[in-house]
């Protein structure tokens, strides 16, 4: 379905609030707007790795969703293990979550807020964008190690347990 | 850390805007007010299984978190093939995931928030309520099949894909 005339609206204030939270931030972006929804690209230098970030602004479902991939192939031997990690790392976290390709071996984190009938500040993108690093942190390292065969399951549960 | 005086007033605010939203939807609650994190409790009709919804509204994170435990308890033999269950349902979500917790065998749906310097309007609310009914309605009889073996994870996975 087609987003409306307001729902577009919204969205471009909800677009352009996330960029000038970017800009007051001094963060490097590109952005794309020739689609159906907007789009923005950063990267974010966490302790570990560095992140890639995408930030969709879809119109017609009044969301903002924000995904990183977590720059780890999983090899085919580790992938139901790290499925078993995604379950762990998921189960009491209290915003967002990681999504895990079973048949591709990829995980992202993801985490969206809606925008229906609300006016989103700045503060609310500066959160998305700082728990999303902060939990990809915690967590992609240990990813890593597991899918590398240098920690065992029991391991990355005591790990993420502290 | 303890929520500030302007977070408990925010928190209020959100905790009564719930409360409204339900009053105007006609919905029977419950609450708890004596909690730090006051919690709001109801039940939603449904022709196949109850669908209890519990609200946390946390002052000091600025929060709204919707949990709705699946009824479902995943036998020990089932239990990896859930998780791998549970990360397809997650990875097909735009919006809150599925927790697994693998050593218990239970899973919820969870959905979360944000009004950090912004107050969000019944109809957020209502979109998270919604979201909650239907992601459950969806996967609940997917996951019962598949803990009942009346359905493989290839089924599953067909199923979800549609």
């Amino acid at each position: 379905m087609a987003a409306t005339p307001q729902q577009t609206q919204n969205a471009e204030n909800v677009y352009n609030t996330i960029i000038k939270m970017l800009d007051s931030i001094n963060f490097n972006y590109e952005t794309d707007t020739s689609g159906d929804m907007f789009m923005i690209t950063l990267t974010v230098n966490g302790d570990d790795l560095p992140m890639k970030v995408f930030i969709f602004v879809r119109p017609e479902r009044e969301i903002v969703s924000l995904y990183s991939p977590i720059p780890v192939k999983v090899p085919d031997d580790k992938r139901v293990e790290m499925a078993l990690a995604v379950a762990m790392a998921n189960d009491g976290m209290i915003d967002g979550s990681f999504d895990y390709s079973l048949s591709k071996g990829e995980i992202r984190f993801r985490l969206t807020e809606s925008f229906v009938e609300s006016l989103l500040g700045q503060e609310q993108f500066r959160y998305m964008l700082g728990v999303s690093v902060n939990t990809i942190d915690r967590f992609n390292d240990r990813f890593l190690m597991l899918a590398k065969g240098m920690m065992t399951l029991d391991q990355f549960s005591e790990a993420i347990s502290k | 850390m303890p929520a500030t005086e302007q977070q408990l007033r925010m928190g209020e605010k959100v905790f009564s805007t719930i409360c409204n939203m339900l009053d105007a939807n006609g919905f029977r609650y419950e609450t708890d007010t004596s909690r730090s994190d006051p919690m709001i409790t109801l039940s939603l009709k449904s022709d196949i299984f109850p669908v209890k919804v519990i609200i946390f509204v946390r002052p000091e994170r600025e929060l709204v978190s919707f949990y709705t435990p699946v009824q479902l308890k995943v036998p020990e033999d089932k239990r990896v093939e859930i998780a791998l269950a549970v990360t397809m349902a997650n990875e097909r979500l735009i919006d809150g995931c599925f927790d697994y917790t693998l050593f218990k065998g239970e899973l919820r749906f969870r959905i979360t928030a944000g009004f950090i310097g912004s107050l969000p309007d019944q109809e957020q609310f209502r979109y998270m309520l919604g979201f909650s009914e239907s992601a459950v309605k969806r996967f609940t009889e997917l996951f019962l099949m598949l803990t009942k073996s009346v359905m493989t994870l290839e089924q599953f996975y067909e199923a979800i894909a549609k």
